[in-house]
């Protein structure tokens, strides 16, 4: 007994012993060799970079105008050949009230344009129904009646702003009307007269003033009827507007040779560049897409513009025809009115075309909030300047040979 | 209890080696498929790696099929080692460890003492080695790292057979199989970057066969010998890179050469064994950058034992063992300069139970290269441990 639990004790204690050896030393800490003087070269890849100008297709066009219903904001007036005018529909009225006057009101949200002199407003009724999901300049055209229900001055003010230009006090804007039979027509419940809404007008306008519309919280379009009460006493109350959008022409288009992408005209370009240069078996570290702006053409607020980059899924050969790859999420970027030139991250998309992932047909720019406001930035490209053109700047590295 | 102890150590020991294979870290392992790994048996690795001439009846022998016949009974081995090599250059010093089941092997006696069959798996070769540096490109700053790891493992299903008294044949069925990578990787310290890792996969399997042989001159003296063909590796290769992975690469080739060593051992009274080996592996026939020579082994070795029997004390039934060898590799490296390798072992056997167990343990420690004539000169210190266990599954009877 004595002898064999003396050897079970040693088995056991050689086993431990090599277990502990076996895991004690899996612990140890491994020092490369530092530096690849003695290492095969062809092991080794090579860490490089390099811009990509070549530009196999560069275009720029125009689509359908969007409909602005949708929009936070409403644009009136006229600035570098752009036309905007507003449509606005009252229809919660109550019905059981005597109207004595009528004013819209509208809260100032933002000017766009530099020109000290006021232009005129006008209130127009509409003749034809409307849905603010579609309408456009094209689809409503001259539906409404020329003769002005009311009018005032538009001045080239917003309200008092912040030091960093935050609206701290907004300035309303009244349109009264000289007679408000039209009011009344709409809260008469015998009336023939169907409410259309209004359509305002500008003339003699260099500057476009940009209001909020009913999709903000507050500060939504108004009209503001002034009754008799039952005691005969004048009294004031206000509906917000159920439907409103604006409507936009462009007189000229803008010159051609920039990139143009914009938000209610829907200018937007295609860019494919050539990547002939980037082995198929390397990985892209970093690749950023540079756009430089071109002032003269663009037309940017505080707020700026928001791009937004898709790739295509198919060779683009016409607007009509393009497809894009709905697969892959889009790359969105805010140009700033002070930007001189952006910079988009597409390493992931750059890195699917040169592994031949994904064939490269380009890559569309468009607005990212269509119908927003008038806002458009152009971009340099090629034909303009091509010191200035679009470009891509790549870090990658290129993978060792195999053997 | 004793059996549950047993059986866990065998799953132990067939998971391990799949679970983590051994990989031997040398400067030199970067050339080829790698270090070859000469192995024998546990019991060999504490006498200067010598054992193709040596038999008995607890040993299963990796590389001489005809040892095997002997086996009385069932036996499952499993083989751990661990090394660490200290590099040493002429301007820097670097650090490699290693930890890992470096093989396993399930013998059968189908007629005892007559034929055993035998099948196992352990490594042929291995691959690791690492450099890094630190670097930057117009103000980005990356860290740039090239490892290899992996190598030739075989697996094998051996048949050995006593067809005459003094004399023991074997013939083993050799598949080998691996994957040869080697990574390249750059990570950059500022944020921002996509980092880059390119691994080169050569994967491979491919048949060959080894023969082998023990002749007892004496009852105490024997000559044994084995013999492996030349056999060429079709490398399949593949770059997997973070973002995807390329495969439409054209195959290469790689051989494995000829290899044949013959060895004798020698019973010195009733307790003392020595044995002397010669292995021979023809790299000259590679023909490729830095293998210019053939690789050359000589091994001499030493055990001592009490041959107690069941009654006698525990330490009358271990084994002392002692050995060195000295091994040209084939490399050249710079050309012109051969790297060469010397060790000194110990090793000591340890009975489990009587006749049915063993746990074998040594430790080599030795030099490889020269600091005056290659890149490094290496000093690796390696513990190998070794299990093995027996039982009498399909025991059958036999002649003796």
């Amino acid at each position: 007994m004595l002898i064999r639990n003396k050897k079970g004790n040693i088995e056991a204690f050689v086993l431990c012993f090599v277990l502990a050896l076996f895991n004690l030393f899996g612990c140890s800490d491994d020092r490369p060799i530092q530096g690849f003087e003695l290492a095969d070269p062809e092991d080794r890849g090579e860490v490089t970079d390099t811009t990509l100008t070549l530009i196999e297709l560069e275009e720029s066009y125009r689509d359908t105008t969007v409909a602005t219903g949708s929009s936070t904001i409403l644009s009136l007036g006229s600035f570098e050949n752009i036309e905007a005018r507003i449509v606005l529909k009252f229809e919660n009225l109550p019905d059981t009230i005597l109207v004595t006057g009528a004013s819209i009101i509208l809260q100032t949200r933002a000017i766009i344009g530099e020109s000290m002199q006021p232009f005129t407003a006008t209130i127009h009724q509409i003749t034809r129904d409307w849905n603010e999901l579609s309408v456009t300049n094209d689809t409503l055209q001259n539906a409404f009646d020329l003769n002005p229900l009311g009018s005032a001055s538009i001045f080239p003010t917003v309200g008092d702003t912040s030091a960093t230009d935050t609206l701290v006090s907004i300035e309303a804007v009244r349109i009264d009307f000289d007679d408000p039979q039209l009011v009344k027509d709409w809260i008469d419940t015998t009336s023939m007269v169907a409410n259309y809404g209004v359509l305002l007008n500008f003339s003699n306008s260099d500057f476009i003033k940009e209001f909020f519309s009913k999709n903000n919280s507050s500060n939504q379009p108004r009209l503001e009827f002034y009754f008799e009460n039952n005691d005969s006493e004048r009294d004031t109350s206000f509906v917000t507007a159920t439907a409103d959008a604006y409507l936009v022409r462009s007189l000229i288009d803008p010159p051609a040779g920039p990139l143009y992408v914009d938000n209610v005209f829907s200018h937007q370009s295609v860019i494919k560049f050539d990547l002939a240069s980037i082995p198929r078996e390397s990985t892209i570290n970093k690749a950023n897409l540079i756009l430089n702006v071109q002032d003269e053409n663009s037309i940017l607020t505080g707020d700026g513009i928001v791009v937004q980059i898709t790739r295509l899924a198919e060779p683009f050969t016409s607007p009509d025809t393009i497809e894009l790859d709905t697969l892959v999420t889009s790359i969105v970027q805010l140009v700033k009115d002070s930007d001189s030139s952006i910079t988009i991250p597409i390493r992931s998309m750059l890195q699917d075309w040169t592994s031949q992932q994904f064939e490269n047909h380009g890559f569309l720019i468009r607005a990212g909030i269509p119908g927003l406001d008038i806002s458009r930035v152009a971009f340099f490209s090629s034909v303009i300047d091509s010191s200035m053109a679009p470009k891509i700047e790549v870090d990658f590295t290129v993978s060792p040979n195999v053997p | 209890m004793k059996t549950n102890f047993k059986l866990l150590v065998q799953i132990l020991l067939i998971t391990g080696c799949f679970a983590n294979p051994l990989q031997a870290g040398s400067f030199y392992s970067s050339k080829g498929i790698g270090l070859v790994y000469h192995f024998v048996s546990g019991r060999s690795v504490g006498m200067g790696g010598v054992g193709l001439a040596t038999t008995d009846n607890m040993t299963l022998n990796y590389l001489n099929p005809a040892a095997l016949v002997e086996i009385p009974y069932t036996y499952i081995s499993g083989h751990f080692l661990h090394e660490a090599t200290d590099l040493e250059g002429s301007d820097q010093d670097a650090f490699i460890s290693s930890t890992g089941v470096a093989g396993v092997q399930f013998a059968i006696p189908i007629k005892r003492n007559r034929a055993v069959i035998a099948i196992g798996v352990n490594p042929y070769s291995s691959i690791e080695y690492s450099f890094t540096s630190l670097d930057t490109l117009e103000n980005k700053p990356f860290v740039e790292i090239l490892s290899g790891d992996g190598g030739v493992n075989a697996g094998f299903l051996t048949f050995s057979v006593k067809p005459f008294k003094n004399l023991y044949l074997g013939i083993t069925g050799l598949f080998y199989f691996g994957v040869l990578k080697t990574t390249w990787q750059v990570n950059f310290l500022t944020s921002g970057f996509f980092n880059t890792r390119d691994e080169i996969r050569q994967s491979f399997t491919a048949g060959n066969f080894r023969v082998g042989l023990i002749y007892h001159i004496t009852s105490g003296w024997s000559f044994g010998g084995v013999f492996t063909p030349a056999v060429t590796l079709d490398l399949n290769n593949k770059l997997e890179e973070r973002f995807g992975e390329f495969s439409d690469f054209t195959d290469s080739e790689i051989e494995i050469p000829l290899a044949f060593g013959v060895g004798t051992a020698l019973n010195i009274g009733k307790k003392l064994i020595a044995g002397v080996d010669f292995y021979f592996q023809k790299w000259s026939d590679l023909k490729k950058e830095g293998y210019v020579n053939d690789s050359k082994r000589i091994g001499f070795g030493l055990e001592y034992s009490g041959r107690g029997g069941l009654r006698d004390s525990y330490f009358s039934r271990m084994a002392i063992r002692a050995g060195f060898f000295y091994r040209d590799l084939g490399l050249e490296d710079p050309l012109g300069e051969k790297v060469t390798e010397l060790f000194g072992t110990i090793g000591l056997g340890l009975p489990i139970k009587w006749t049915a167990g063993r746990i074998d343990l040594a430790l080599e420690g030795g030099r490889r290269g020269s600091i005056s004539r290659n890149p490094f000169r290496e000093t690796v210190i390696r513990v190998t441990g070794s299990v093995t266990v027996g039982e009498r599954w399909f025991f059958r009877g036999g002649r003796r």
